[in-house]
């Protein structure tokens, strides 16, 4: 490399290395550390005390992790599909090229510009089995509401249906993925007789599919690592954190549990890291069979 | 050019070598913000002022309080002083230091609260201050079904009587809420009955939580909820906006609290006088327990400033919480200094100074540092079951110890 090249190089590494610097010092640096951590006994307090694969082990028979896994899962389950299905029949709205498109796209997205503590104390209120509107919409339509986040079998749909509010980010990427497929499919559809329903079927979701699959992907990495909803929201009932009953004991509210309430860091990296190892395995299989339904057209 | 920035460099690092030579910096940390906040810096002022050459440096941290304390505590820069209450669970991890091996004098505080200090015999902290529940009652309420104020001799039948008198669905009037913390509201009404939570040293649920005593003291509170229907259970009185703004509103005419819905009241500007305390209902045959809630200075162990600490600390356990009672925001932790100021005159404040008598001394948190991580939390989950779950108050208590016993094998 000729002087002029390695001058360039070296003002390269120089501009990104405040950026870089931080980037391992504040994140790199403590991942590895919790790496470390989790083969250790750690209170924050006394230095971690090495204790090889124990937490681990701990895992497999700690009831409390099963339950904060089986929470986590039953909201993947619930609100992915909601969010993504939310987010395309919306995205599909403001496709229609209707009057006024630019108002109702901002009133669509500004959920999601709210910080989240600040929509879920909305919520609270929202939910609220006494006065809240949700029940009240209810109660005229004849139905008695349950009491949603003081119910350990409603918590969890009540944070899906509050996930798909927020859904304007999704919604953007949809329309951008819409807005990508050439115009001419659907054109030959309609020349071949194809209604609506059979256009949205048969064109619209196959070549959407790459954005689709990259929604489910983030989506799903989102969910597993819900934290703020649960820690806002959650505690109904009697107890505090993972309330009512420990139904909203999701896999970050127990880490954290362990970890600042009851001074067992070492356990709550080790239970970080399974987690972190339950993501890349899903994406991975996600990755896997994505083969069937995403076709990535040839332009 | 880089000959004045090595210059300036040096230059800075020289004048804050200065600044240190002299004096002794102390950091201190406290959760307090505002007012009360306000009376803290007037009584470190006070502190300043007759040791020159000690700074205190009052750190404020309103929020996450307790996380950031345990992250500088993990990396070794804890602040010298800070207020905490948990004591065991830094106390058995060596986080702070026992005091009683330096020459602090804690006759000058009540002994109540020098006991809630102590773990494994030695005492950790001075106490900064202190609330014993009670009960507050809205005067109003009694007024409108024509029910006599309570008075402190009362019983649990009295009590009990008093609050389906002034339960009146009709119109969302509650007599009471359903206790809202199971560690600092249940000891007190199990150790009323001759029971108790947890064992003596800690180590068990068995025999005590599920102890007939105990049992019959929970079951004496679920029964109102759930036969009586005259105690509001919890998601109601959250979805009411939570038990302070119900007695304010005169939604429901008792609840068991401590000395901050003064506080409440102030700050909404309504008239304390609308508002009545009285000491804890004792059972028939028996005595009245109540809890306390305490917080405490402490003095970290990684300190390196321990002696001006220790200074500061004594200062502290003799002012016995002088400053902060002049300026009508706390009460004082030395009963002289509640006698000089006139406060057993006061109607609300002579209470909390009279429930230090009565207060249980060895609360469960106190016994042992697992007690959130082994015990609380089945407890709690137990009143779950049984309020919303509908189980038989026996048989989830026994699952409680259950659950207890398995977490502590863990």
């Amino acid at each position: 490399m000729n002087k002029l090249r390695r001058r360039e190089a070296l003002e390269g590494y120089l501009f990104i290395l405040p950026g870089l610097l931080g980037l391992l010092i504040f994140m790199v640096g403590p991942i590895i550390a919790t790496v470390a951590f989790s083969f250790a006994e750690y209170d924050l307090i006394q230095p971690p005390r090495f204790i090889g694969a124990k937490n681990f082990l701990r895992l497999f028979s700690d009831p409390l992790f099963a339950q904060s896994l089986k929470v986590t899962f039953t909201y993947v389950i619930l609100s992915v599909p909601l969010s993504t299905a939310v987010a395309l029949a919306l995205a599909l709205l403001l496709f229609q090229r209707v009057k006024g498109l630019a108002v109702f796209r901002t009133i669509f997205y500004i959920p999601s510009v709210l910080p989240s503590i600040v929509s879920a104390v909305l919520w609270i209120w929202l939910y609220n089995p006494q006065f809240g509107l949700i029940n009240y919409v209810l109660k005229l339509l004849g139905i008695q509401g349950p009491r949603w986040l003081y119910d350990p079998h409603w918590v969890l749909p009540a944070f899906a249906i509050m996930g798909a509010w927020n859904v304007g980010p999704t919604m953007i990427i949809f329309l951008a993925g819409l807005e990508n497929i050439p115009r001419v499919y659907w054109e030959a559809a309609t020349v071949d007789g194809a209604n609506a329903w059979h256009r949205f079927r048969y064109v619209t979701l196959p070549l959407l599919s790459p954005t689709t699959f990259f929604v489910v992907v983030t989506s799903t990495i989102g969910a597993i690592q819900t934290f703020v909803q649960p820690y806002v929201m959650g505690g109904g009932g009697v107890g505090g954190l993972g309330a009512p009953m420990n139904a909203t004991l999701f896999s970050v509210i127990y880490l954290y549990q362990q970890g600042f309430r009851f001074f067992n860091m070492g356990y709550a990296s080790a239970i970080s890291w399974v987690v972190t190892t339950i993501i890349i395995l899903l994406t991975l299989l996600n990755f896997a069979l994505s083969r069937y339904w995403v076709h990535y057209s040839v332009e | 050019m880089r000959k004045l920035c090595v210059i300036l460099v040096v230059a800075v690092l020289g004048l804050s070598g200065i600044t240190a030579a002299g004096e002794v910096v102390l950091r201190v940390a406290t959760w307090d913000t505002a007012e009360g906040l306000h009376w803290t810096e007037v009584a470190m002022q006070r502190f300043m002022d007759e040791h020159p050459g000690i700074v205190v440096k009052l750190e404020s941290i309103p929020q996450g309080y307790d996380d950031r304390i345990l992250t500088s505590l993990a990396g070794g820069n804890p602040p010298d002083v800070f207020l905490w209450w948990n004591l065991p669970a830094l106390a058995e991890r060596g986080g702070i230091e026992p005091l009683d091996q330096y020459d602090i004098n804690f006759d000058n505080i009540a002994p109540a609260l020098n006991a809630w200090a102590i773990y494994n015999g030695r005492i950790y902290g001075v106490t900064k201050d202190y609330s014993c529940e009670v009960i507050w009652y809205n005067k109003k309420v009694f007024d409108k079904f024509g029910v006599p104020y309570p008075t402190d001799d009362w019983t649990w039948e009295d009590f009990r009587r008093v609050v389906i008198q002034l339960t009146h669905p009709d119109e969302m009037i509650y007599g009471t809420v359903f206790l809202e913390d199971p560690t600092y509201n249940f000891e007190e009404w199990a150790e009323m009955k001759g029971g108790t939570l947890i064992s003596p040293d800690g180590t068990t649920f068995d025999g005590y939580l599920n102890s007939p005593e105990t049992i019959s003291a929970i079951k004496f509170w679920t029964d109102l909820v759930l036969v009586d229907k005259a105690a509001a259970p919890p998601d109601v009185v959250e979805s009411m906006g939570g038990n302070y703004e119900m007695l304010a509103s005169g939604r429901v005419a008792m609840i068991e609290t401590g000395t901050w819905f003064e506080g409440y009241l102030k700050a909404r500007h309504l008239d304390v006088s609308d508002f009545g305390v009285v000491l804890l209902p004792r059972p028939q045959d028996g005595e009245r327990k109540n809890m306390m809630n305490t917080s405490f200075w402490c003095l970290a162990s990684a300190s390196r400033n321990k002696e001006a600490a220790i200074e500061l600390l004594k200062w502290l356990a003799d002012e016995g919480g002088r400053t902060q009672a002049e300026g009508g925001w706390a009460l004082p932790t030395s009963k002289k200094v509640a006698e000089d100021l006139g406060l057993y005159e006061d109607p609300i404040k002579s209470k909390f100074i009279m429930a230090l008598d009565s207060a249980v001394l060895k609360p469960p948190f106190l016994r042992t540092p697992l007690w959130w991580e082994a015990f609380e939390q089945y407890l709690a989950d137990a009143l779950d079951k049984i309020l919303i779950g509908g189980e038989p108050v026996e048989k989830a208590l026994n699952w409680a110890v259950e659950q207890s016993e398995k977490a502590k094998e863990g």
